[in-house]
């Protein structure tokens, strides 16, 4: 069973098919994250764009490319999740409301 | 992990030494997926376990407390997220004893191979499920654009009956238990894409 495992895993391995480009910080993903934060990169580009910030990491502008997609991330997130939109807010007042409600009648004793 | 005050009347009152403090402290993991950008669906699982010798005997109880939820949230501002949760809930409760016995058809046969003295474990458990919902409110700091620290505060409101237990597709009477009204403080490592 061990050994189906680790053949499993070594094939799903050396299946990857990994693009390296001569400066891994101007990679293709690195820089669609860099532009639109690290959420823009779908789950089937993942491997390759962990592997392109692996590599890059390593290289002088390693550093300043992390700090920028972290950046660019956080601003992402805050521009798409802003404000609540369409239903959300109806969820959000729904638990706001009970978990007030709970915690004042437990305060009252009820 | 997650911090709550459930009553256990009838194991306060039994010979099991009281865990204090640790007794209400849970393990929380939960999984969600964003489907839209305000919100999230996922599953939710609290843990309340205790373990521990009744008679001799290795005895273990433990709640699950297990949620479908909806999160919602938005940004106040950049790394800094607030969220509320909404759920209905499916949980578990059980009640296991192991004991070590002399069975004599195995004496018999472990004799005849020269052994003797030989106790075989039997374990069996006791069960129940009941229903419940559980609403919360939190902040999630995001450590990392992967990482946050996430706090949040809410209740657990269960329908247990002590009365609907069943041990061998029979049912029993459980303890007495008042997890009906539960607080719930929640500190989490939230670790996603």
């Amino acid at each position: 069973m061990r050994l189906a495992i680790t053949l499993c895993l070594c094939s799903c391995l050396f299946g990857l098919d990994v693009k390296k480009t001569e400066n891994p910080c101007q990679s293709e993903l690195i820089i669609k994250a860099r532009k639109e934060g690290m959420r823009s990169i779908k789950p089937a580009e993942l491997p390759q764009y962990i592997i392109d910030l692996w590599f890059c990491r390593k290289e002088a502008a390693g550093k300043r490319t992390m700090q920028l997609i972290n950046k660019t991330t956080y601003e992402a997130d805050q521009e798409n999740s802003a404000k609540m939109q369409g239903f959300t807010s109806t969820c959000a007042y729904c638990a706001s409301v009970s978990v007030v409600f709970f915690y004042m009648s437990k305060i009252s004793g009820n | 992990m997650g911090y709550s005050s459930p009553k256990y009347k009838t194991f306060a009152e039994s010979p099991f030494p009281s865990l204090g403090f640790l007794e209400s402290m849970m393990f929380n993991f939960s999984f969600s997926y964003q489907f839209y950008s305000n919100a999230r669906v996922g599953y939710s699982q609290w843990i309340s376990f205790k373990s521990d010798k009744y008679e001799g005997e290795d005895f273990s109880r433990s709640f699950k407390y297990r949620a479908l939820v909806i999160e919602t949230f938005y940004f106040p501002m950049k790394q800094l997220e607030l969220n509320f949760t909404l759920g209905p809930m499916i949980n578990k409760g059980s009640i296991s004893l192991a004991t070590k016995q002399t069975i004599d058809a195995w004496d018999d046969l472990l004799e005849e191979f020269d052994n003797s003295g030989i106790n075989v474990s039997a374990s069996d458990e006791m069960t129940t499920t009941f229903i419940g919902i559980t609403s919360s409110v939190g902040a999630r700091y995001y450590i990392r654009p992967y990482t946050a620290v996430e706090l949040q505060i809410g209740f657990m409101e269960n329908y247990y009956n002590e009365n609907n237990w069943s041990f061998k597709d029979q049912d029993i009477k459980g303890p007495n238990i008042d997890i009906k009204d539960l607080p719930v403080f929640t500190f989490g490592m939230v670790y996603g894409w």
